[in-house]
């Protein structure tokens, strides 16, 4: 029977239209963990929503904002069986095979484009009126591009997928430490940006004054005190280079109101300070020894093939490259997508921020996040009203939000004994978010799968944010519940990680493996069963976590 | 003469029936070449006491024959199936199949050699010596022994040109899976099938099999493979592909002048005939 959830007392829930109490709606805490105001819904989340849904032949998706928190529903579209074959061959199957092509012919140049009239317009200089046309072309660019989204994610993850199965069948389900090697040495944005701090970070230990700064001197004043000296001034001119190349950076994507690197560059000294402690590291030799490795696996794997009917080896040929570039597009879709939206829309609003605090609708630039569209809109028309009573209201709205628990999921749970819907996307997703795994029979072990190869002894620091990043220490073991793009400098700050979601070919383990830290992903629980300080031994080959009696106790 | 080729022989009486089919049809029908030891040689192997080797006196010929092989196939040591091929097996009225040895992927004149030797050693086997008798047949025994390039096929068929279920002599059936013929015949997993209209060759019922394991050549021989998920939905034949082979098939009924049984293969584009026996009733 399908189940209607009770509303939870301090969650009041009024569905706008009745119908949708039918639908499952789930609120993710680690992508989504705070409020939005109206206007983050209504010119951002709700576009990413509508750009879910263009040209998807997988799914439907809508978005809510309950007590301000944004909850999505997904209804996935059934295939019966014995349309399996006919859905593949008609869709799945020209999706992959199209999908290099379309992103550098399609996609890509219309993605390009929609960059460029964001670049080349002055929200300084331009007027309120302008700014206000602008913010209508902005929130059709922002489903524009996210139209693209799952148009590269989705045969993305359904080439990984498919890859991952044809090569446990063909070499053996113990052999993944090779397939990930064949899927290897992403050249994408986000690993640049790790490799190119890394590379500032190298520079800063050669230079004494910038490297005492920023092994002892606090966040907060390193900037200051880099300002003070000749080397600093030096070191800080390829500092800001690097923030001209990768500023539009944002440490909580989908939230308008959180800064962009550019604006504040905490994130980026915290990690730089992080990166400066660790011990010497040759990335480039990593990089070429991992190349060979990589050439090396797929000699291997076409010399067992050579007897195979050549339709196999095709088959492995075709989802290899399908499934390199979907690896690729996966990481790199971000830069393209999520990082220009975010940081375009922001500046926007905040210039209209600025001129609505000049002309007395608001009190400060920050209270414009808490006007809706059409206020804004109303107040360029019509000047003169000021709104600082419903900002009030607004904010102390958000704030009374900010103290609730959102429930994971409200709604309806489809009935348990209908069996799940045959939607090829949905088991390659699955499987991406990690199917759990039963829990280890050993004494004092988890569990997880083998994200990426190696062993290491070391204590654990349970993070739940990227912005705790402080907290690190050389040798240091991340614990987390899962990570996003925005985590991946991270990872060269650390000596291994462990996972409470995802499976190997999710972020948390491609990234690992193209940092070369061992890593144990879809663990279940290690947020809650490990202690910060606590030293375990990570195995990256078996995907076993041991813990020791000791239980460290640094924090 | 010990040693006669599919297409040129003229006496087929010491070929076996295996050899003497695929004879028949290698002059009109694209069978992959291959050479017989007549019932000669393993008369002279029985008569110098079932030595381990290959008689002195057949092995010039045996040797001129393979590399022949060579020169067609451009390849120093080409890849062979060593087949048994018995007088009364394949005949119309007791089908032997899979009674006898069969070695696939056979490479260089020594193992060629001690295959052909392992061929005749079967006939001598105690378990054929009781088919035979459960099938009222006289104990003395003819072999002959079949070599022919192995066709590493990308896709295998059997096909019928009668209904082997009903009967129905208005259809040819069809089954299709990856790699070597072995796992259809063998029933290692549920092939594609395909009815075929007889008269017009149109497909009338066609069902995607569960495809869940193929043979392959391997350096041993032959072994059995998971056919890789991604293909297991995927029909192995394409529309030309069905009407080629159920066009063979009933081409084959008509020369032969009885229902056929037959065995072929796809290496790329070319359809390769690998056997061709009566339907047992």
């Amino acid at each position: 029977m399908p189940h209607t959830l009770p509303i939870p007392a301090d969650f009041p829930v009024q569905w706008a239209d009745p119908n949708d109490a039918q639908s499952l709606w789930q609120y993710h805490s680690t992508y989504y963990s705070a409020p939005h105001t109206p206007l983050e819904f209504e010119i951002y989340m709700q576009r990413v929503s509508e750009g879910f849904k263009i040209e998807n032949p997988f799914f439907l998706c809508r978005c809510l904002r309950l007590n301000g928190y944004f909850y999505e529903t997904y209804l996935f579209h059934e295939t019966p069986s014995e349309n399996i074959e006919t859905l593949y061959e008609t869709t799945i199957s020209p999706m992959l095979a199209t999908l290099a092509d379309k992103w550098e012919h399609e996609y890509f140049p219309v993605i390009r484009q929609e960059l460029t009239r964001w670049e080349t317009f002055d929200v300084q200089h331009a007027t309120l009126m302008e700014l206000v046309a602008h913010l209508d072309e902005t929130m059709a660019r922002n489903t524009t591009l996210f139209s693209f989204h799952d148009r590269l994610v989705c045969p993305a993850i359904l080439a990984m997928s498919q890859f991952e199965d044809l090569y446990h069948d063909l070499f053996g389900a113990e052999e993944d430490g090779k397939l990930h090697q064949l899927l290897h040495d992403l050249e994408t944005h986000s690993l640049k940006s790790a490799r190119d701090l890394w590379r500032l970070s190298r520079q800063a230990r050669n230079m004494p004054v910038v490297r005492n700064i920023l092994l002892e001197t606090p966040v907060a004043d390193v900037l200051a005190e880099l300002a003070a000296s000749d080397e600093g001034q030096t070191f800080l001119a390829g500092f800001n280079a690097y923030l001209r190349d990768y500023g539009k950076n944002n440490q909580h994507l989908f939230y308008l109101t959180s800064p962009s690197w550019r604006e504040d560059p905490t994130p980026v000294i915290q990690n730089l300070k992080n990166y400066a402690a660790q011990p010497e590291r040759d990335f480039s030799a990593e990089n070429e020894q991992s190349k060979h490795a990589r050439a090396q696996a797929l000699a291997e794997c076409r010399a067992r093939l050579a007897d195979y009917p050549q339709p196999v080896i095709e088959k492995f040929e075709f989802l290899l490259r399908v499934a390199q570039v979907g690896t690729f597009l996966y990481d790199e879709h971000v830069y393209w997508i999520e990082i220009p939206t975010m940081y375009h829309t922001r500046q926007l609003v905040l210039a209209l921020g600025q001129r609505l605090t000049e002309t007395g609708v608001i009190q400060q630039g920050d209270d414009v996040f808490y006007l809706t569209c059409a206020e804004i809109r109303q107040s360029a028309s019509t000047p003169g009203t000021a709104l600082h009573a419903i900002v009030t209201e607004r904010r102390a709205e958000m704030a009374r939000f900010a103290t609730l628990t959102p429930p994971p999921m409200l709604g309806t749970l489809p009935d348990e004994n209908a069996s799940a819907p045959i939607n090829p996307f949905l088991e390659s997703f699955m499987r991406l978010l990690g199917i759990p795994l039963p829990p280890s029979e050993e004494p004092d072990t988890l569990r997880g799968y083998a994200g990426s190869a190696g062993i290491v002894t070391g204590p654990v620091k349970i993070l739940q944010r990227p912005d705790e990043a402080e907290k690190l220490r050389p040798g240091d073991i991340l614990v987390t519940n899962t990570t996003t793009p925005v985590w991946t400098p991270l990872f060269a700050s650390v000596a291994g990680l462990i996972t409470d979601a995802g499976g190997v070919l999710g972020h948390s383990a491609v990234v690992a493996r193209e940092f070369g830290i061992p890593a144990v992903v879809g663990t279940g629980q290690a947020t809650s069963i490990l202690k910060d300080g606590q030293i375990v031994e990570l195995n990256g080959n078996t995907g076993q976590v041991r813990m020791s009696k000791n239980q460290g106790g640094q924090a | 003469m010990c040693v006669m080729w599919l297409g040129q022989a003229d006496d087929v009486s010491v070929m076996g029936a295996k050899a003497a089919n695929l004879h028949r049809l290698a002059s009109a029908y694209r069978v992959p070449p291959g050479f017989c030891l007549t019932t000669a040689a393993f008369a002279q192997w029985q008569a110098e006491g079932e030595p381990d080797s290959v008689p002195l006196t057949v092995q010039p010929a045996l040797i001129h024959a393979y590399r022949q092989l060579a020169e067609m196939t451009a390849s120093a040591a080409p890849r062979v199936a060593v087949r048994s091929s018995a007088l009364d097996e394949d005949s119309r009225n007791a089908s032997f199949a899979g009674q006898y040895e069969s070695y696939l992927n056979v490479a260089g004149l020594a193992a060629l050699q001690d295959k052909i030797v392992a061929c005749w050693r079967s006939a001598s086997a105690e378990r054929v010596q009781q088919y035979r008798q459960h099938a009222h047949l006289e104990i003395v025994t003819r072999m002959a022994v079949l070599v022919q390039i192995l066709v590493p096929a990308d896709v295998s068929i059997v096909a019928f040109s009668i209904n082997p279920i009903t009967g129905s002599r208005a259809d040819i059936v069809i089954n299709a899976n990856w790699g070597l013929g072995e796992s259809i015949v063998g029933g290692l997993t549920t092939p594609d099938s395909y009815e075929v209209n007889k008269s017009d060759l149109t497909v009338r019922i066609r069902k995607n099999g569960a495809k869940e394991r193929m043979c392959i050549v391997s350096p041993t021989g032959m072994h059995t493979v998971s056919v890789p998920r991604p293909m297991r939905s995927q029909s192995v034949l394409n529309a030309a592909q069905i009407r080629e082979i159920a066009k063979l098939t009933r081409d084959l009924e008509a020369t032969m002048g009885w229902p056929v049984d037959i065995e072929c293969a796809y290496k790329a584009d070319t359809l390769y005939l690998l056997q061709c026996r009566p339907v047992t009733a």
